[in-house]
């Protein structure tokens, strides 16, 4: 069980964040994420192997599964092993979460423009607010982050909004 | 892509279109059986070391029986059951849900959802707004959501 306190400490130090943006340039898609992501999710369809058949269909490239920028967790290498939470989870620079437990608590997707392999993306993040409430096991803080995912020709492909729950 | 349906008792292979998606029709359902493998591919695509997913004993440590399915999995099975649905004819536009009870692997899992509206949008594009969720063998809802589809204008139609 959470320590209360380690909670209410974690919230205040959000708060002084709210409202402030943070522009992080994420990485180019490649096919082969693309398709081990579809193969991962167990997609068959066949946009996500065959880029011909995907562009005849008015697609800019090969598609990713719209669910997959926001369902990737690190960019990049990551930190060392070293560096992150005792669960495996990473450490938000900008956001110290040390001492209580977090849970995805779902995402609300809106997609502009398809992503496909070539996009070089960039995410600028907004923590947009944070509550807190009494759960059946003891108090909860609810994060809600803005994230708008855009490619190199600024062309905004995905906009999520993620609620990240502390206990 | 195709969906069946029974005329006069022989049935046509019609494309799905808006004209003919209705309120309180049923999307067809998927069912997916997150294995061992697919937890590991699931992680490892998305880069996601969290013990949770991979480390049984460690999942015991926060209360799981087993190692838990990935929200996002939840997430990415929603979309492919509105592709199985509507696509190429429609887009996907928005996907929202909200996870409401955690699954372990081996679990079988059945995507569903029902249309709540249809109306044409200011460009006369088909706009389509459904429930889905995600639920378990027991009927109880792990994922909860809404999801809306946009049809192009009669005169692009696919």
């Amino acid at each position: 069980m959470t320590n209360r306190h380690v909670l209410e400490q974690v919230v205040q130090r959000a708060r002084q964040h709210i409202g402030e943006k943070r522009v992080t340039f994420l990485g180019e898609i490649s096919s082969t994420m693309i398709q081990r992501f579809a193969r991962a999710i167990g997609a068959t369809n066949p946009i996500y192997f065959d880029e011909q058949h995907a562009m005849q269909l008015g697609y800019r490239g090969l598609p990713a599964p719209a669910v997959m920028l926001t369902a990737i967790r690190v960019w990049g290498p990551g930190p060392e092993e070293s560096d992150l939470h005792i669960d495996g989870t990473v450490r938000d620079d900008w956001l110290n979460t040390d001492g209580v437990r977090r849970m995805g608590g779902g995402q609300s997707l809106e997609f502009h423009s398809p992503v496909v392999a070539g996009d070089r993306i960039t995410v600028t993040r907004r923590l947009e607010s944070v509550t807190m409430k009494e759960g059946r096991s003891g108090p909860l803080a609810f994060l809600e982050y803005v994230d708008e995912f855009s490619n190199q020709d600024d062309l905004l492909l995905v906009t999520c909004r993620e609620t990240m729950i502390l206990r | 892509m195709f969906a069946v349906s029974a005329r006069g008792g022989c049935s046509v292979l019609t494309a799905v279109s808006f004209e003919n998606i209705k309120v309180g029709d049923e999307i067809p359902s998927i069912t997916h059986q997150p294995s061992h493998i697919q937890l590991f591919r699931f992680s490892a695509i998305t880069w996601n070391a969290h013990r949770i997913h991979y480390d049984k004993d460690y999942a015991r440590e926060e209360g799981y029986p087993d190692i838990i399915v990935h929200a996002h999995l939840y997430g990415a099975f929603l979309e492919q059951m509105l592709l199985n649905w509507v696509h190429p004819y429609a887009q996907v536009r928005k996907l929202q849900w909200s996870n409401r009870r955690y699954a372990t692997v081996g679990e079988p899992l059945t995507c569903k959802g029902v249309v709540k509206s249809c109306h044409r949008g200011d460009g006369e594009e088909g706009i389509v707004e459904c429930d889905i969720w995600v639920e378990n063998s027991a009927g109880e809802a792990c994922a909860v959501g809404q999801a809306t589809l946009v049809f192009p204008p009669l005169s692009e139609e696919v």
